[in-house]
């Protein structure tokens, strides 16, 4: 049932990926991201693949996960991918078929077809590389406290950042909560006979309404809860907490930062070379 | 006793060899039940007992197909329920099932039409529906002045009754209820428990409690089924069940505080019965005892 959705996808484990502070790996997968826009040459495009593909084993992710992952882009990929094939007209291309009416103009070149591969690749990557790097090995509460410290300098400018990635932790901490909730009331709902896979949209809207009750008063419920036992102990906001996890960055963060370096300087050097070396072949 | 084969038609509802796992092809796997067999009979109370986690809850959703075991067989009156997709909807009538705190699914704006919701999915008559809350709110115990308030109203003991007149309005053949009296009084528990005798009594129909409370087992229950990590360790009478004490406590699950007390006494010489689990039956049993002037 809806349990069997992976909602903040944390995948548990003890690789390097895992260990690394929640910062860094934010950090880490900005800078992978960048990585992927500046291969801009199909042989460096071709290498950041390759690393991306890398990226699960180093951090223990099973690939049957990580195709998880993409499965669900597989129509943005198809609508991406139609819409580069079509237009693919520009000076000096290579035209394969062109077709012209009215307003229309489809085009279909030798360039424009690379591009469509470059396009589909590149998001199929992206979502693959921060998934590994952040989303499957950082757990939501990791990951909060990262973004806390890495935007703690916006306190300066008066801005709620305690208070924000609060809110967030918060979020993320119910989600499962209110997923099981769901499932529970669904389930005792169907119990007294009723019945959501059937008939009309509007009955099956109808349908709902024994569900969203009872999970809006719970939700209530729980906020009401959390927040006298907040006051409880004292919850007064950012200033002067300490944390039980304090972030620290250790040795392994600079190893990963600095590998992250070198691979995006080779990456440049790919490119520049390829773009505008001896291979002069360039798509972009 | 934990293994034995079922005539079928002896139960009005009984699982064979269950076997369920959660997330399986995830790193949360875990099995929740191993192989667990077990029958309820007509017109008796059937009290399946406990830890949190041994499966009870899982056990008990397998018993109206809300959830699918992955291996075994549940009958209802003989039949397989899983035979035949359609005719599940038509089952949760008859084996009705309440969840642990199902005051937290009450969504109508009166008492009168959350306890009407299961009858009227049935597709009853208004006046059927109508006798049937006004039947259900009897058995329970509730007010006729409470029908008409809102459920978000009443106080934790009266929810959880309207929850469970909603589910008993069906007129189900067999009812099972989850920890019905979990974070109640004593006075709330006593009320629940006697809601449920009546309707037994009157309908002639099949009850499971689910609980981990031994008191109320010995109390209530004539059949126990008692559950530990996912396997079925004892099932059969009271009386059977209770007198293997030393195996319900090599589970950490004891016996009645009041067995305890009869077997001190029975060890200091006192001439009690060996099937006291209850505080009244004991009490009276050592009434007759000091009247008959043995002491």
């Amino acid at each position: 049932m809806i349990k069997d959705i992976t909602l903040g996808q944390y995948f548990p484990g003890d690789s390097f990926l895992h260990r690394l502070d929640p910062r860094m790996k934010i950090v880490l997968s900005m800078l992978f991201i960048v990585m992927i826009f500046l291969a801009s040459s199909l042989v460096s495009l071709l290498a950041v693949t390759v690393l991306t593909f890398l990226l699960p084993f180093v951090g223990k992710i099973p690939m049957k996960t990580v195709f998880g992952a993409i499965k669900p882009l597989r129509w943005v990929v198809l609508i991406m991918m139609v819409l580069f094939l079509f237009t693919g007209g520009g000076e000096g291309y290579h035209i394969l078929w062109e077709f012209h009416w009215q307003f229309i103009n489809l085009v279909i070149s030798v360039e424009g077809i690379l591009k469509a591969i470059a396009v589909s690749v590149r998001i199929v990557i992206l979502v693959v590389s921060v998934s590994v790097i952040l989303s499957y090995t950082t757990s939501p509460i990791a990951l909060a406290d990262g973004i806390e410290s890495l935007l703690s300098p916006l306190k300066r400018l008066r801005v709620p950042v305690h208070d924000f990635a609060m809110m967030i932790t918060i979020a993320m901490r119910f989600i499962p909560i209110l997923i099981e909730e769901t499932d529970k009331i669904m389930s005792a709902q169907t119990a007294r006979g009723a019945d959501f896979h059937s008939g009309s949209l509007v009955k099956r809207a109808k349908a709902l309404i024994p569900v969203f009750i009872p999970l809006f008063v719970s939700s209530v419920r729980h906020a009401d809860n959390l927040a006298t036992a907040m006051e409880c102990r004292l919850y007064r906001g950012g200033n002067n907490r300490t944390r039980m996890r304090s972030l620290c960055y250790a040795t392994r963060d600079l190893l990963a930062l600095f590998a992250m370096g070198l691979l995006l300087v080779g990456i440049i050097l790919l490119t520049a070379e390829v773009t505008y070396g001896y291979l002069g072949f360039r798509y972009v | 006793m934990t293994n034995k084969t079922f005539e079928k038609t002896e139960y009005i509802l009984c699982a064979e060899h269950l076997v369920y796992e959660y997330g399986i092809g995830t790193p949360f796997r875990k099995k929740a039940l191993d192989d667990v067999s077990f029958g309820v009979k007509k017109g008796r109370i059937t009290g399946i007992i406990g830890h949190t986690g041994s499966g009870k809850s899982t056990l008990v959703q397998m018993m109206n197909g809300l959830l699918k075991p992955q291996s075994g067989k549940v009958y209802f009156q003989g039949e397989d329920i899983h035979k035949d997709k359609a005719t599940l909807p038509a089952l949760r009538y008859k084996v009705g099932l309440v969840f642990q705190y199902p005051e937290y699914q009450l969504f109508e704006e009166s008492v009168r039409r959350d306890i009407a919701y299961g009858p009227s999915n049935m597709g009853l008559s208004e006046e059927a529906v109508a006798r049937r809350v006004e039947e259900a709110a009897e058995f329970v115990g509730l007010d006729k002045s409470l029908l008409d308030k809102s459920p978000f109203d009443l106080s934790g003991g009266q929810k959880r009754r309207v929850a469970i007149a909603g589910v008993i309005a069906m007129r189900p053949e067999v009812l099972i209820l989850d920890e019905p009296a979990s974070g109640l009084d004593p006075i709330g528990r006593k009320n629940i428990f006697e809601g449920l005798l009546r309707y037994r009594d009157s309908t002639g129909a099949a009850v499971v409690i689910v609980s981990h409370s031994m008191e109320d087992m010995a109390m209530y229950a004539e059949d126990i089924v008692v559950l530990s990590h996912d396997r079925l360790i004892l099932s059969g009478t009271r009386d059977e069940v209770f007198s293997h004490a030393d195996e319900l406590i090599a589970h950490s699950l004891d016996v009645p505080d009041i067995a305890r007390l009869a077997a001190r006494l029975r060890r200091a010489g006192l001439p009690l019965a060996a099937n006291l689990y209850t505080v009244e039956e004991t009490a009276k049993a050592i009434a007759a005892l000091l009247k008959g002037g043995t002491v």
